[in-house]
């Protein structure tokens, strides 16, 4: 083989190799959750010493981690019913009414992806203890809902901008109203860019613990808080069980929007 | 009769009773939870601390004179930019060779490396950051590693090293994903007639593909630039209280020492950088792709 061929082998094996490291990097640290959680030793170990589920039974037993399991379950699907409602309906108004105020609005209800999240957690903070609403559910579902639907409106803009406008004249002029038509034409056929949002939404809400910190009290506590609180003082693998719980969560999620897109796009 | 009064008018482009009917529930919800909230940063950044808890009538500016005129905070301003500069380079490094292997390795790999790298986009943060304290922890595995090396002087669970290993592997898929989009957004055709004109692969690279594929990378780094910039989880649970940013004290701030007008103050701060990189970033794009 001449020399060129041979260092073009040694290149894509050498580059290969970093795509391999990489990979174990974004893997590593949910392995040692998952690895951790089934340690027979009464402290978090990675490689695991032998092999137990008695942590699972030990998270399932611990009504704090249940009450914020419960919690953060009942604020992932209020917050994405809610988000999928207001926000099909605004991503509707905004597609069919492009102008200059409707772009700027569009910006505002997208912006809660880009700003510092610590920003808006500091000033719900700020206006519900002000208001008296400071630790509890409604207050952080208000939260959650800033947070999380910007992903439902992102996707559903995009699936009604893919939508064919002709679509709806035709229902139009077959004497179809404007409800009639949004029901039975613009719902069904941006379906998957619905779904998509949705999923994203309960999951951002799942995960959220950013905003969060600064809205919980005794009464209104998250699965995501519940963690960081107690891996402050506690080195038990209870808290890697609830982990491999949470990840097993959302990558059930994630899979099930894999294969809803892939059927889009077929 | 109100049917054809009414078209024209929507026709024009003004904003019918409908369209305000639909955006309705959005807008209350943005004007309570958003605008509110932003208000009231603003606001309070302009009061004056006072442990009573008693609050002013009166505007000062002395928050932020306070943070601009105290080294401890100029040092904590600098420190948060330097932990994103160096989140965004690296994630930039590892970022381009997974981007590249993406959309140019081979095509069996392509969307299982697309999906791994959605991994930990969607995975808690507070659940990997967990993960990587057992990892990082002075008896976890890389810490034994690098002290039966003789590296033990490196620690890296409460300290800098560590919060930028978590940083980097929370906001490095944002960049991937600008990348990718990047990447593949290139024309490949002059990817190939570089390489017939007698170009060599690392020619083509050089030459043809890194240059289309800046844009990506300008949006990539401001999106990590400003995401990591704002993190609070992996600083708190990898810095152990030894490694601060603007945001972990506008967080301890807030919540423990209750001073809502400094807490404040750092927002707004944090805020005006934000939009300065992200107008920059906006700015740059349009005007190299105006050349």
């Amino acid at each position: 083989m001449s020399v060129a061929g041979e260092r073009r082998k040694l290149g894509s094996v050498l580059f290969g190799l970093v795509i391999a490291i990489i990979v174990v990097f974004i893997l590593a640290p949910l392995a040692v959750a998952v690895g951790s959680s089934v340690t027979t030793t009464g402290y978090l170990a990675f490689p695991p010493r032998g092999f137990t589920l008695k942590w699972f039974g030990e998270a399932a037993s611990n009504p704090k981690f249940l009450e914020a399991l419960w919690t953060s379950l009942q604020l992932g699907v209020a917050t994405t019913v809610i988000s999928v409602v207001a926000g099909v309906l605004a991503s509707y108004a905004i597609v069919r009414r492009p102008g200059p105020l409707t772009a700027v609005l569009e910006q505002v209800l997208l912006s809660p992806i880009l700003l510092p999240a610590v920003v808006l957690g500091l000033g719900i903070l700020l206006s519900l203890s002000l208001s008296g609403w400071l630790g509890t559910f409604p207050g952080g579902l208000l939260a959650h809902i800033i947070v999380a639907s910007p992903f439902v409106t992102r996707s559903v803009l995009a699936g009604l901008r893919r939508l064919d406008p002709r679509l709806e004249e035709a229902s139009h002029s077959l004497g179809a109203g404007g409800v009639r038509t949004f029901c039975r034409i613009v719902l069904p056929s941006v379906r998957g860019a619905i779904i998509g949002g949705a999923v994203f939404a309960f999951v951002i809400s799942f995960d959220e613990a950013v905003v969060t910190l600064f809205l919980t009290g005794s009464d209104f506590t998250t699965l995501p808080v519940t963690i960081f609180t107690y891996v402050q003082y506690s080195n038990d693998p209870t808290i890697a069980a609830v982990s491999t719980v949470i990840i097993l969560v959302s990558a059930l999620l994630v899979g099930l929007v894999t294969r809803q897109g892939g059927r889009d796009e077929r | 009769m109100t049917a054809t009064i009414a078209l024209p008018r929507v026709r024009a482009g003004a904003p019918s009773r409908r369209t305000l009917l639909l955006l309705l529930p959005m807008l209350a919800i943005f004007a309570i939870g958003f605008a509110a909230p932003l208000y009231f940063v603003i606001r309070f950044s302009l009061e004056h601390f006072d442990a009573a808890g008693t609050q002013g009538a009166s505007v000062t500016l002395e928050q932020f004179v306070t943070i601009f005129t105290t080294p401890l905070y100029g040092d904590l301003i600098l420190r948060t930019l330097g932990l994103a500069l160096a989140t965004t380079v690296i994630s930039a490094v590892i970022g381009y060779p997974l981007a590249l292997a993406i959309t140019r390795g081979p095509r069996p790999l392509r969307a299982p490396l697309m999906a791994l790298v959605t991994i930990p986009m969607l995975t808690s943060v507070v659940v990997k950051t967990f993960g990587w304290q057992v990892l990082l922890s002075s008896d976890g595995m890389l810490q034994r590693t690098l002290d039966a090396v003789g590296l033990s002087s490196v620690k890296l669970l409460n300290t800098t090293t560590g919060v930028v290993l978590g940083l980097v592997h929370t906001y490095f898929p944002f960049m991937v994903v600008s990348l990718v989009a990047a990447l593949s957004a290139i024309d490949r055709t002059t990817e190939h007639a570089a390489a017939s004109l007698g170009s060599t692969p690392g020619q083509v690279f050089r030459r043809v593909t890194f240059p289309q594929s800046l844009d990506g990378l300008a949006a990539g780094s401001a999106l990590t630039f400003v995401t990591s910039m704002s993190a609070l989880v992996t600083p708190q649970m990898l810095g152990g209280g030894k490694v601060s940013t603007i945001v972990t004290v506008i967080y301890q701030q807030a919540t423990s020492a209750q001073n809502w007008p400094l807490a404040a103050a750092l927002g707004v701060v944090l805020l005006i950088i934000t939009l300065v990189i992200l107008s920059l970033q906006t700015w740059a794009v349009r005007h190299v792709s105006r050349r």
